[in-house]
């Protein structure tokens, strides 16, 4: 065979084979390819050439680099590393400030970074989750409304959805069955007779089939192919597979949970931390369904998953939802005068940009991640800084050095790699030093975020799977280089003539560079102290608002499941019994709670003004005591009446309903009537208007809230779903407990669920005072490696002023004078550096409280404590060095000359 | 006699050019190798190995003619030298040795 242009792995194989060997082995590469040639056919005779170069790449048939046998700069580039170590050893002081700084903001960026990485990496475990999408229900009420998305959806849309769009490949639904707050949902399991083991749960769930097969659920028994199919199954989570059963074998072991008794089918790993959804339990969902509960379109409660098939254009398929909504919803929205819209939201946003109503739990704020992806960029700069500006202050002590090299004989390229040298000697170290830093501070900031964000050294996961070596290389060689560039450039350009007559100058310019630099890291440090405080002061701001009802020492009871005439009797025997008790002054039965994420919605209309729209509200039913067991404020009219029938058709609604409604004023709404659409169109006259309340996290704006009696056909419909004990006295918990014990007496079949309404308002603090704690640290770190910086040149003015203090303090000068001779530069500098960060952190504080929905108001106090704490630090620092040197005994510098 | 040592894909390597001698180059070598043992050899692995034994002084190497098949490249052939020889011998004996030396009940396997 003719053998035209060469094979490109060929020509490949000569830019890098020894030229002594290539003749020999591009020859028998050749005649391997033209024998495959004939066998196999061009395209795989190809690959296989390519496959045999690649396998010569390798030691001892690569060409050695290009005169490495002739590197005599080896010798220079030794001398360079010596004489950096004997400048870092001969100036100690400054070099452990300055490796110092430097190891700090190397490990707070890596911390960060790793915080970073893993708020991103959220259910990236999931097999081809760009595929998968949560199906979200967005529902416009009226103008006044507005909209809100919801994370749950209709029941029915599983299954409807799967069959009328043919992309879809797979879909789930799963229901949280605990009610959030409610932590008390237990499972048990019965070993043997008189034996009862049993553990309360925080995430239970009932989900199906579909659900195992999407977030491919990891099972460690159990078949998961079938798990879920069958009826009354549950599938655990490893860890309460571990807690329940212990060594036990637990596959086809019956627990009761909930109302039921399930069959373990299958054991899961637990999912990883960074997946928006944490499981402990599944039991199959259709165990209770019937026909007609699937098709009920009225239950809104279920995250609904859907897999769409490879190449799917979603945007055309969300575009289709519309019609898909109106085929199953129209009439029903129609009827209502509400709109409704499904959308797919990829499941790989969850975590960070969605924010719906009824997430099945908190999730992060991508605007956090941002800002701490900032934080640590900014502490590595400012530590950066420090660097330079402490290389570029030392320049009088170099130049003599730079000016006898040059006349030797260096030119200015080698002084250049001389100083990169010696920034990378430094940054090395440093990184060394940041390694121990990351160890000492993993656990503990893994323990305050929650989640296991940043791996121990010593693991493999560290090196290997997480791929940190090269993100050490990137800090160690950027840095190398961003810090080392403008110290190698400006002392490696002084003219050896000038330097070496003496006539050199320190610092030029009046308004240098280095003075510029610490303006930008003392504004950097002050912005983020604001931010800190601004953080905390919006927090407290919003645990101290006034919700608008009692929440201490009240404490919640989940009401029995089954309701009926009889259980009415009971539930009046417990009441009374309970308020026998001395420390117990109130009860109450409702349908509803605040601070629950109440989601039962009526619309509402003014009966009289046909034209006027209606509202979407909330509502809750309840009776006479519910006012004064909340405490909450009536402003107008009056409360029930327990013994009038005829308030029965009577309800009280708050302000925010009020105005809604269109009434002008409180008054003018009592005795008028409103039509809910509950049971038939109900006429209800308002009786009250009471206060706001704030139902849900102050983030959200005021709802409307509507308190319906229960009547006798409203006692069947609406049935109470919580108790609420309203407690006094010094301690709560023996209250608490004879609750409790009078609960499990009189219904002993039901399930005892408690909790408090403060903790549960305060747990929605829980993540954003975990961001201020975080935030805090490092503003913290940043004010720290910029007073290093500061330290490090008023040491270094200090250091070479000293004879002129000495003789100053000869002839009678006062500390005082010595300190503003020394600090006053500096502390202009810093106060310079608060004018400019002023508008820019008060931008971003108003930014970011635009988020809550009760936002404090920006008081300048706020950025004049951190500008006095900002002050008060680099005071210090100034303070501390002129102390030591104007306390310094003259004769100690003066006597050698 | 430190670097007389032979690895075991070394040896393999050296018989087969003492085989194949005087017609031992580097795709016939490579060749009868996975002929022989059924065992893939890549080039590479091969042209190190052979190197190596050069370095070593088993080997010596000399240009062929050039022809057109191969591209218009010559080939190298290999010839085991005296040295190679003794190393070969060496492990032949010392493989010897040992399997003298092994007692009869080491192989004494009983199929049950």
């Amino acid at each position: 065979m003719k053998s035209q242009k060469p094979h490109i792995a060929i020509r490949f194989l000569r830019l890098f084979c020894h030229p002594v060997l290539l003749e020999d082995v591009e020859g028998d590469v050749h005649e391997l390819y033209e024998e495959h040639l004939e066998l196999v056919g061009a395209g795989r005779a190809g690959l296989l050439v390519w496959l045999e170069v690649l396998k010569l790449f390798r030691p001892g048939i690569i060409r050695p680099l290009g005169g490495a046998y002739r590197l005599n700069n080896y010798g220079m580039f030794k001398n360079h590393l010596t004489s950096a170590w004997r400048n870092l050893l001969k100036r100690k002081r400054f070099s452990a400030l300055n490796i110092m700084g430097l190891s700090i903001g190397m490990a707070a960026c890596f911390i960060i970074f790793q915080y970073v990485k893993f708020e991103l990496s959220y259910d990236r475990f999931i097999p081809d989750v760009d595929n998968v999408y949560r199906v979200t229900l967005g529902i416009e009420g009226s103008k006044s409304l507005g909209s809100g998305i919801y994370a749950v959806n209709h029941k029915p849309v599983w299954s409807a959805i799967k069959s009328d769009f043919p992309e879809i490949e797979q879909t789930s639904r799963i229901l949280k069955i605990t009610s959030w707050g409610l932590t008390d949902q237990r499972i048990s399991y019965i070993p043997n007779e008189g034996d009862k083991r049993e553990i309360s749960l925080e995430n239970s769930y009932a989900g199906d089939q579909g659900f195992i097969d999407i977030f491919d659920l990891q099972f460690v028994d159990g078949d998961p192919h079938s798990a879920l199919a069958g009826i009354f199954n549950i599938v655990l989570s490893e860890t309460v597979t571990n807690r329940l059963f212990g060594d036990e074998y637990a596959i086809g072991k019956t627990v009761k949970f909930s109302h039921y008794t399930f069959k373990v089918a299958g054991i899961f790993k637990d999912l990883p931390a960074n997946s928006h959804l944490q499981i402990d339990c599944i039991g199959s969902i259709h165990s209770t369904e019937t026909p007609q509960s699937l098709n009920d379109w009225s239950d809104v409660n279920y995250y609904t998953y859907v897999k769409v098939r490879p190449g799917t254009d979603v945007r055309m398929l969300e575009r289709k939802l519309d019609s898909f909504v109106d085929k199953y919803l129209g009439e029903a929205m129609h009827a209502n005068g509400i709109t409704e819209h499904m959308n797919l939201q990829p499941v790989s946003d969850i975590h960070l940009h969605s924010h719906l109503l009824r997430e099945a739990e908190s999730n992060g704020s991508y605007q956090t991640v941002l800002f701490l992806s900032a934080v640590g960029i900014l502490i590595l700069v400012i530590a950066w800084i420090n660097f330079i500006n402490l290389s570029t202050s030392r320049a009088f002590e170099r130049a003599s050095e730079v000016g006898i090299r040059k006349v030797i004989g260096a030119s200015r390229g080698t002084l250049i790699i001389q100083f990169f040298v010696e920034s990378t000697l430094i940054n090395a170290v440093a990184l060394g030093l940041s390694l121990i830093w990351v160890q000492l501070s993993a656990s503990a900031f893994n323990e305050l975020i929650g989640n296991p964000v940043v791996t121990g050294l010593s693991t493999y996961e560290f090196w290997v799977v997480e791929n940190n070596l090269s993100i050490f290389a990137c800090i160690l060689t950027v840095g190398s280089f961003l810090a080392g560039l403008y110290p190698a450039l400006v002392l490696s350009s002084y003219l050896p003539i000038k330097v070496l007559k003496g006539k050199f100058q320190a610092s030029g310019q009046k308004f240098g560079l280095r003075n510029t630099l610490v303006i930008f890291q003392f504004g950097i440090s002050y912005a983020l102290i604001t931010g800190t405080i601004v953080m905390v002061s919006q927090l407290r701001y919003m645990q101290r608002q006034q919700l608008g009802f009692k929440t201490n020492e009240m404490l919640v009871v989940k009401a029995p499941l089954v309701y009926d005439s009889l259980m009415r009797v009971r539930v009046e025997r417990f009441e009374n019994i309970l308020l026998t008790h001395p420390n117990i002054t109130n009860f109450v039965a409702s349908s509803d709670i605040p601070g629950h994420t109440s989601e039962t919605i009526s619309s509402i209309k003014r009966k009289e003004d046909t034209e006027s729209e209606a509202i979407l509200s909330p509502y809750i039913f309840t009776d006479d005591s519910f006012i004064p067991t909340y405490q909450i404020e009536l402003l107008e009219g009056r409360n029930f009446h327990k013994d009038a029938p005829a308030d029965k058709q009577k309800v009280l609604i708050n302000e925010m309903a009020a105005h809604m409604l269109g009434y002008a004023s409180n008054a003018e709404a009592i005795g008028s009537k409103i039509q809910m659409k509950l049971e038939g169109h109900a006429d209800y006259e308002i009786l009250g208007v009471f206060r706001n309340v704030n139902l849900q996290s102050l983030s959200q704006q005021v709802q409307p809230l509507v308190l319906c009696p229960f009547n006798e056909s409203g006692w069947w419909q609406f049935k109470p779903d919580y108790f609420t004990i309203s407690l006094n006295g010094d301690d709560v918990y023996p209250a608490a407990s004879s609750v409790r014990e009078n609960f499990m007496e009189i219904f002993p079949d039901e399930l005892y669920m408690e909790y408090f309404l403060d903790d549960h308002f305060n747990a929605q603090y829980e993540r954003d005072k975990q961001v201020g704690k975080v935030f805090g640290i490092f503003s913290g770190l940043a004010i720290l490696v910029a007073c290093m910086g500061l330290l490090g040149l008023v040491y270094y003015v200090a250091s070479t002023r000293t004879k002129e203090i000495c003789i100053r303090k000869v002839l009678g000068a006062s500390f005082g004078q010595i300190l503003s001779l020394l600090g006053r530069q500096f502390i202009t500098l810093v106060v310079v550096s608060f004018l400019v960060a002023i508008p820019v952190s008060w931008l971003l504080a108003d930014n970011w409280l635009d988020n809550y929905a009760f936002r404090m108001q920006l008081h300048p106090w706020i950025f004049i404590v951190a500008g006095a704490v900002v002050l008060a630090i680099a005071l210090l620092t100034v303070f501390w060095q002129s102390w030591k040197t104007a306390h310094a005994n003259p004769v100690d510098s003066l006597r050698n000359e | 006699m430190g670097n007389a040592s032979l690895g075991e894909f070394e040896e393999v390597v050296l018989l087969t050019a003492a085989v194949l001698y005087p017609e031992a180059y580097g795709i016939a070598i490579k060749k009868e190798i996975e002929i022989r043992l059924k065992r893939g050899v890549s080039v590479g692995a091969m042209r190190v190995a052979l190197s190596r034994m050069e370095k070593k002084g088993f080997l010596k190497s000399e240009f062929g003619e050039a022809t057109s098949v191969r591209g218009g490249k010559r080939k190298r052939y290999f010839k085991v030298t005296p040295a190679g020889k003794r190393a070969l011998e060496q492990v032949m004996e010392s493989r010897q040795l040992l399997w003298e030396s092994i007692p009869k009940m080491a192989f004494d396997f009983k199929i049950t």
